[in-house]
C-alpha cells in the first residue's frame, strides 16, 4: 500500500486512526497497530510478512537472551547470531540475484551453463533489519532494555509510517513511544501532521514523480545498442532531475511518515535537513537520510575507531564505512562507486577544506559558492547511483559536449556578426550633416537602426540554439518548473534551521491557509497520475 | 562523519517506566487560543476550497470523463494510443443514444461501422465503443457500465454487443486480472462510487491548467494538440465522432512486412525465423501462451469457475440489469490461423496454440447458461490477404466484415430479421479545416482573432489530414490559403499517402493552390488518403516525422479550408464535393 493512494488517505488511514484511539485505552491497542500495519505491508504480497517475522522474532529473543544473561561471553555470542543472522538474511534477499547473473556471466565464459537465480526483494527489507539490529546491539551495550512484550516489539519493527522507507528509528526512541498509554494529540499536533502530510504528497505527486518523469524521458535518449550519442546538455538535465527525485522522493516520505505517526501521538525523528545546502560531506551527511547516517555512525564508524588514531586510520573508517553504506544501498557496482566516491569526498574535505577556504577568501559569497559547489558533487554522485554502467559514458559525454556545443553554435552565426554595421559606420553617416541638429537626428536614427540589427541577429542565435538544442531546453524547463518549489521550500526552511513543514505554525494563519490551497491544488492540476513507487522501497 | 553524539534520547525500561508513572496516560495542557487557531486554519483552507469547487461547477461546468484523473497527462510525454481512444470514447460517445452497444477489443473498432450495420439492422442507432486488448475484459465491461448508466432514457439500449477476436482475446486471466490492464484505470475513474467521490469540479480544467502550465500557454505545445503522437491516433480523432466509434485500421498495406505470416508459423513450429535474432526468438517463444479455458477457485460460489463463465456471466448480468440482451461475437480469423489451432506435433499430441474445440464447447456451455443471451460458437476464417495484422480486418474489408456480423445479429434477433440491403458508401464529407491539424513541440507565432489561422514554424510545419474517397479515378486537391505569406505558399507542398504530389498550380490571384492527385495514389490504400503538408524547403520522404528542422523566419502559412474533388467535378464546378 502507498501513501498517495486514496485507498490509503481515505480508507486506511482514517481506519487505522479511529481503531487505535477506540483501542487505545485497552491491552489490544498494539495488537490493533500490529494487525493494520501488517496489513498495510503485505497488500500488495502476503508473503512479505514471512521475512519480516522471522527477522522481528529472532532479535526479540535473543534481546531477551541477552539481557537475561551475565556473563558476557554468552552475550557476546547472542550478539554475533543476531548481527550474521540479520546480514546473511538481508544478503541472501539483495544480493543473490546480483551475484548468482555475475557468476552465470562469468561460468558461460568458460562454457558452464548457471541459471542465475532469481530472488524478489521484500521492500524496506533494509530498513527493518537495521532497526531490528539496533535492539540487540543497544541491549547488549547495556544501553536498552528488552521488552517482555512481543507485541509492542512487532508494534514497533511493523509500525506502518515508517516500515518500507524509514525514518529508520531505533527500539530505544520509538519503543517507548508505543509501548505506553498515549493522549489524544492536540489540534496543534494534528493540524501539524495533517500539513505534513499534504506537504509531502505534494512533494512526492508534483515535484518528485515529475522529475521522475523527466528521468525516464531522458533516458530514452540514451542510445539502446552501440554508437550514437546523447544530446549535448541532456545528461546535465538528466543528471539534475534525478538528484531533486531522489530527495523529494525519499523526504516526501519521510515527511508523509512523520505526518501520519503525529496523528497516532507518535513522534518519528527528521530525516532530512535541507541536504543540498551543505556546504561539505560531512555537513551533507548530517542533514540526508539522517537516521542512516546516525545508525552507521554509531554502529559501524565509532566501532570502527571514529575519529580517534592517526589521520590514516580515520580517512580509512570514512572510505569503509561510505563503502558499506553504498553497499547497503543494493547490489550493484555502481552503488559501491557512489559509496566510495562519497568517502573519497571526505577525505578530501578533510585534507583540504575547500568550504572553509571559500568562505574566508570571499566571506558570504563564499559560502553561497562552497554550496554551489558541494552541490555539483553531490550531483555528481547521483550520476554513479542511478545510472547503468553502460550509460555512464552517454552521459558525462552529453555534459561535457554542452560547452562545445555552445561555442560551436555561436561560431556558426559569427559571420552574421561581421556582416552587422558598427558604431563607426552611423559616426561616418552623421559626418555627412551640415550642422550639429541634423548631425544628432542621423546620428540617432542610425543608431537605432544598428541596434535593431544586433537586436534582432542575436535574438536569431539564441533561438538557433534553442531550436538545435530543443530536447535539452524543454526539460530543462520542466526540471525548473518542478523542482523551483522544492528549492524554495527548503531555502525557507533553511533559513529557520528547520524542514520547511515544521514551519507549519510559524507562519501568519493566512499564510498557512494559503499554502494548503496552493499545495491542493497544485496535486490536483500537476500531480503525477501514473502509479510511481517510493524510490527507496527498493532498499 | 562525526563520532560525537548527539543530545541522546532518555533509556528507559518498562519497570522504570511503570515505576515513574510514564506509562499512564498524560494529558497535555493546550492554549485554546492555540487549539482554535490550528483549527482554524484547515477551517478556513477547506471553506475556501468548496468556495472554489462550487465556482467552477456553477460557472464551468464539465464533461464528467474531464473530471476524472483517467488522463496521465504527464509532462513532455503524450498518452498511449489506447489510453487516448478510450478516453475520447468515453468522453464523446457515451451520451449519444443507441439501440445497440458494441465494446470489446481493437479487431471490432476497425471491424465493425456503424453507419453500415445500422442501415442492416433496420436503421437501429449502432454505437462501436471498442478500443483496444489492452483495456482487458475489465475494460470493455466498464466501458459497457459507464455507457449504459450514461444513456439519458434509461433502458434505451436493447443490445449489448461484445465483440472481440477469440485468438487472443479468449477470457482468461491476462485479460481480467493483470494489474497492467488498462480497464483497471476505467473501472476506478469511471466504475468506481468511491473513486467518483473524489472527481470534483476542478479535476475538469486539469488538462487546460497544466498544459497552460507545463508549456508556457502554448509556447511549448499547443494546448489543444493532440493526445497522443501517433499517426494512427490523427487519423481516430479525425473520423470517430462521426463514424460512431469505428475508425479504419491504421496499419495499412506495407506496414506489415511480407513474410508476417510465414515468420509466425515457423516460430510457433519452433524454428527460428531468418530475420529474427536468436535472443528475440528465445524471448518470444517463451512467451508465447497457449490460449484455452482457464479457471480459478470463486470464493463467493465456493467452486472451480472459468474465467469465460465469470466474465460473460458479468456481461450477462449487466445486460439484464438494463434491459439489453447479451450477444457474444467474434472477428473473423485469418486462414493461417487453422495452422496454429490445429497442430499436431511429431508425438501426435495436439499442441495448437487455441485450445478450439474446448473454448467452443465451454461457448455452447454458455449458450445454456444463459439461454437469453446470444453466443456465437462457430469461427469464420478468411483469406489472410484480407487482414493487415492478426486481428484486424483490411479496411478495404471492413464493410464485409460489418456485413458478416449484421448477419448473424440479424439471425440472432428474430425481429430484426427482415432488415434492408447494405448500402455501406463512404464517407461524404472531404471538405476539410486544418484547425485540428497535428502538431508537435514548437511555437505559436500570432493567431488571428478570429482563430482560424494556424501558423506553423520550426519542427511545427507538418500538417497531416485524413480523407476517405472513391478510389477510382484522380483527383484535384485545393487549399485556400488567402491568410499564408507568400514565401511560405511557395514552400508549400503535399504528400499523399508518402508520395510527394508534383504540379502545384496557383489559381484566383494566388489565393487558391492545386494539385493533382495522381489515381495510382488514390488507389494505392483504396480510397484512404493521408494528406501531409509541410513547409520544408526540402520534402525528405517517406521520413516526414522528423524534427530536426532549423527555425527561419517567415516559414508560416495559413490554411484555412482545403477542399477536395474529383478532376472532374472540379472542372464543372459542380459543388459535388465527390462523384
Amino acid at each position: 500500500m502507498e501513501f498517495q493512494t486514496l485507498s490509503f488517505l481515505f480508507i486506511f488511514l482514517p481506519f487505522s486512526v479511529c481503531g487505535y484511539y477506540v483501542l487505545r485505552k485497552t491491552r489490544y491497542a498494539n495488537l490493533f497497530m500490529l494487525v493494520v500495519s501488517l496489513y498495510f505491508y503485505a497488500a500488495a504480497e502476503i508473503w512479505y510478512i514471512a521475512p519480516l517475522a522471522i527477522t522481528a522474532l529472532l532479535d526479540f529473543y535473543i534481546g531477551q537472551r541477552i539481557a537475561a544473561s551475565g556473563n558476557h561471553a554468552v552475550r557476546r555470542n547472542f550478539l554475533v547470531i543476531s548481527i550474521v543472522a540479520n546480514l546473511a538474511f538481508l544478503s541472501v534477499f539483495k544480493y543473490t540475484t546480483w551475484l548468482s547473473g555475475h557468476a552465470a556471466a562469468l561460468a558461460a565464459m568458460y562454457g558452464v551453463a548457471l541459471v542465475p537465480l532469481v530472488v524478489l526483494l521484500p521492500p524496506g527489507i533494509s530498513f527493518y533489519t537495521f532497526q531490528s539490529m539496533s535492539y540487540t546491539v543497544d541491549i547488549y551495550r547495556k544501553e536498552f532494555y528488552p521488552y517482555k512484550n512481543v507485541v509492542d516489539y512487532l508494534s514497533f519493527v511493523a509500525f506502518f509510517p515508517h516500515l518500507v522507507a524509514g525514518p529508520m528509528m531505533r527500539a530505544r526512541d520509538l519503543l517507548p513511544q508505543l509501548a505506553r498509554r498515549r493522549p489524544v494529540p492536540d489540534a496543534d499536533t494534528i493540524t501539524h501532521g495533517l500539513f505534513l502530510i499534504l506537504f509531502g504528497l505534494f512533494v512526492k505527486t508534483v515535484v518528485a514523480d515529475n522529475v521522475g518523469g523527466i528521468v525516464e524521458n531522458l533516458e530514452r535518449t540514451i542510445p539502446a545498442t552501440g554508437g550514437g550519442s546523447m544530446p549535448p546538455g541532456v545528461g546535465l538535465v538528466w543528471a539534475y532531475a534525478f538528484t531533486f527525485q531522489i530527495y523529494c522522493d525519499f523526504s516526501a516520505y519521510s515527511t508523509i511518515a512523520r505526518g501520519i505517526a503525529k496523528l497516532f501521538g507518535v513522534e518519528l525523528m527528521r530525516n532530512f535537513h535541507t541536504p543540498y545546502f551543505a556546504t561539505n560531506p560531512s555537513d551533507f551527511w548530517q542533514r540526508w537520510h539522517i537516521s542512516l547516517s546516525t545508525w552507521i555512525r554509531d554502529y559501524l564508524y565509532i566501532p570502527l575507531g571514529g575519529n580517534r588514531g592517526t589521520a590514516a586510520k580515520v580517512m580509512r573508517n570514512l572510505v569503509l564505512t561510505m563503502f558499506l553504506g553504498g553497499l547497503w544501498h543494493g547490489a550493484g557496482v555502481l552503488f559501491i562507486v557512489w559509496g566510495l566516491y562519497h568517502g573519497i569526498l571526505l577525505v578530501i574535505y578533510r585534507l583540504f577544506p575547500i568550504d572553509d577556504f571559500l568562505r574566508r577568501r570571499f566571506g558570504r559569497a563564499g559560502h553561497v559558492l562552497s554550496i554551489v559547489t558541494f552541490f555539483h558533487l553531490v550531483v555528481i554522485g547521483w550520476i554513479f547511483f542511478r545510472a547503468q554502467p553502460q550509460h555512464l559514458s552517454y552521459i558525462f559525454g552529453s555534459i561535457l559536449a554542452l560547452p562545445g556545443a555552445v561555442v560551436g553554435h555561436i561560431h556558426s552565426y559569427l559571420p552574421y556578426f561581421h556582416q552587422l554595421p558598427g558604431l563607426n559606420s552611423a559616426i561616418n553617416h552623421a559626418a555627412t550633416a551640415a550642422n550639429m541638429s541634423s548631425w544628432m537626428s542621423i546620428f540617432i536614427t542610425d543608431l537605432r537602426g544598428v541596434l535593431s540589427l544586433w537586436l534582432a541577429t542575436l535574438r536569431g542565435t539564441v533561438t538557433g540554439f534553442v531550436v538545435a538544442n530543443w530536447y535539452m531546453f524543454v526539460f530543462g524547463w520542466g526540471l525548473f518548473l518542478f523542482s523551483a518549489p522544492a528549492i524554495v521550500t527548503d531555502y525557507l526552511g533553511r533559513r529557520k534551521n528547520v524542514e520547511f513543514g515544521d514551519l507549519y505554525g510559524h507562519f501568519p494563519l493566512v499564510v498557512n491557509v494559503a499554502l494548503i490551497i496552493v499545495f491542493f491544488y497544485s496535486i490536483v492540476f500537476l500531480g503525477r497520475r501514473q502509479a510511481v513507487e517510493f524510490l527507496y522501497f527498493a532498499f | 562523519m562525526h563520532d560525537h553524539h548527539e543530545a541522546g534520547p532518555t533509556i528507559l525500561d518498562p519497570g522504570q517506566l511503570k515505576a515513574e508513572g510514564l506509562d499512564a496516560e498524560v494529558s497535555l495542557p493546550v492554549c485554546p487560543r492555540r487549539r482554535l487557531r490550528a483549527i482554524s486554519i484547515w477551517v478556513a483552507a477547506v471553506a475556501i476550497i468548496g468556495l472554489i469547487e462550487a465556482g467552477i461547477w456553477v460557472f464551468s461546468p464539465s464533461n464528467r470523463a474531464d473530471r476524472t484523473n483517467f488522463l496521465r497527462l504527464d509532462f513532455a510525454n503524450g498518452e498511449t494510443v489506447q489510453r487516448a481512444e478510450a478516453f475520447k470514447k468515453l468522453h464523446d460517445l457515451t451520451d449519444l443514444p443507441t439501440d445497440f452497444l458494441q465494446v470489446g477489443d481493437s479487431s471490432g473498432m476497425h471491424g465493425v461501422v456503424p453507419s453500415v450495420i445500422q442501415e442492416q439492422l433496420n436503421n437501429s442507432r449502432y454505437l462501436n465503443m471498442n478500443v483496444a486488448t489492452t483495456l482487458g475484459y475489465i475494460g470493455y465491461y466498464n466501458i459497457a457500465k459507464y455507457t449504459l448508466e450514461r444513456q439519458k432514457t434509461p433502458g434505451s439500449i436493447k443490445y449489448l454487443v461484445l465483440y472481440t477476436n477469440l485468438f487472443g482475446g479468449t477470457p482468461r486471466s491476462l485479460l481480467w486480472d493483470d494489474k497492467t490492464l488498462i480497464g483497471h484505470d476505467i473501472k476506478k475513474e469511471f466504475g468506481s462510487p468511491f473513486y467518483s467521490l473524489f472527481q470534483i469540479p476542478s479535476l475538469g480544467l486539469r488538462q487546460s491548467a497544466s498544459r497552460n502550465i507545463m508549456y508556457l500557454g502554448g509556447l511549448l505545445k499547443r494546448n489543444d494538440s493532440p493526445l497522443a503522437d501517433n499517426e494512427g491516433y490523427f487519423a481516430f480523432e479525425q473520423i470517430y465522432r462521426d463514424s460512431r466509434g469505428w475508425v479504419r485500421e491504421h496499419d495499412v498495406p506495407g506496414d506489415v512486412p511480407a513474410d508476417i505470416w510465414r515468420n509466425l508459423r515457423a516460430l510457433t513450429s519452433g524454428q527460428r525465423p531468418d530475420n529474427m535474432t536468436p535472443e528475440m526468438f528465445r524471448a518470444l517463444t517463451k512467451s508465447v501462451p497457449r490460449i484455452q479455458v482457464e479457471s480459478f477457485f470463486d470464493w463467493s460460489r465456493m467452486r472451480q469457475v472459468t474465467y469465460m463463465e465469470h466474465i460473460y456471466g458479468l456481461f450477462y448480468d449487466l445486460a439484464k440489469a438494463h434491459g439489453a440482451k447479451l450477444l457474444v461475437v467474434f472477428n473473423p480469423l485469418p486462414q493461417s490461423a487453422k495452422d496454429l489451432i490445429h497442430r499436431v506435433n511429431a508425438n501426435g499430441v495436439d499442441d495448437g496454440l487455441l485450445y478450439e474445440q474446448e473454448i467452443l464447447e465451454e461457448l455452447k456451455r454458455m449458450q445454456g447458461l444463459y439461454p437469453d443471451a446470444y453466443f456465437q460458437t462457430d469461427l469464420d476464417f478468411w483469406p489472410d490477404n484480407r487482414f493487415s495484422v492478426f486481428s484486424h480486418i483490411e479496411t478495404p474489408y471492413a464493410v464485409r466484415s460489418t456485413e458478416t456480423l449484421a448477419r448473424r445479429l440479424r439471425a440472432a434477433i428474430p425481429e430484426l430479421a427482415a432488415a434492408p440491403a447494405p448500402n455501406p458508401g463512404f464517407p461524404r464529407r472531404v471538405s476539410m479545416d486544418l484547425g485540428t491539424v497535428y502538431s508537435g513541440y514548437g511555437w505559436i507565432r500570432d493567431k488571428q482573432a478570429d482563430g482560424s489561422v494556424l501558423p506553423f514554424i520550426g519542427p511545427r510545419d507538418l500538417g497531416a489530414i485524413w480523407a476517405a474517397v472513391d478510389p477510382t479515378g484522380d483527383y484535384r486537391l485545393r487549399v485556400n490559403v488567402s491568410h499564408a505569406k507568400d514565401h511560405a505558399i511557395e514552400q508549400l507542398s503535399v504528400v499523399v499517402n508518402e508520395e510527394l504530389v508534383i504540379g502545384k498550380r496557383l489559381l484566383d490571384n494566388g489565393t487558391q493552390v492545386e494539385w493533382i492527385i495522381p489515381a495510382k495514389v488514390v488507389r494505392k490504400w483504396n480510397g484512404w488518403l493521408m494528406l501531409t503538408f509541410t513547409t520544408r524547403a526540402k520534402v525528405d520522404v517517406p521520413n516526414l516525422w522528423d524534427a530536426s528542422v532549423p527555425l527561419s523566419e517567415g516559414r508560416s502559412i495559413a490554411i484555412t479550408a482545403l477542399d477536395l474533388r474529383t478532376s472532374d467535378s472540379m472542372a464543372e464546378s459542380s459543388g459535388q464535393p465527390r462523384r
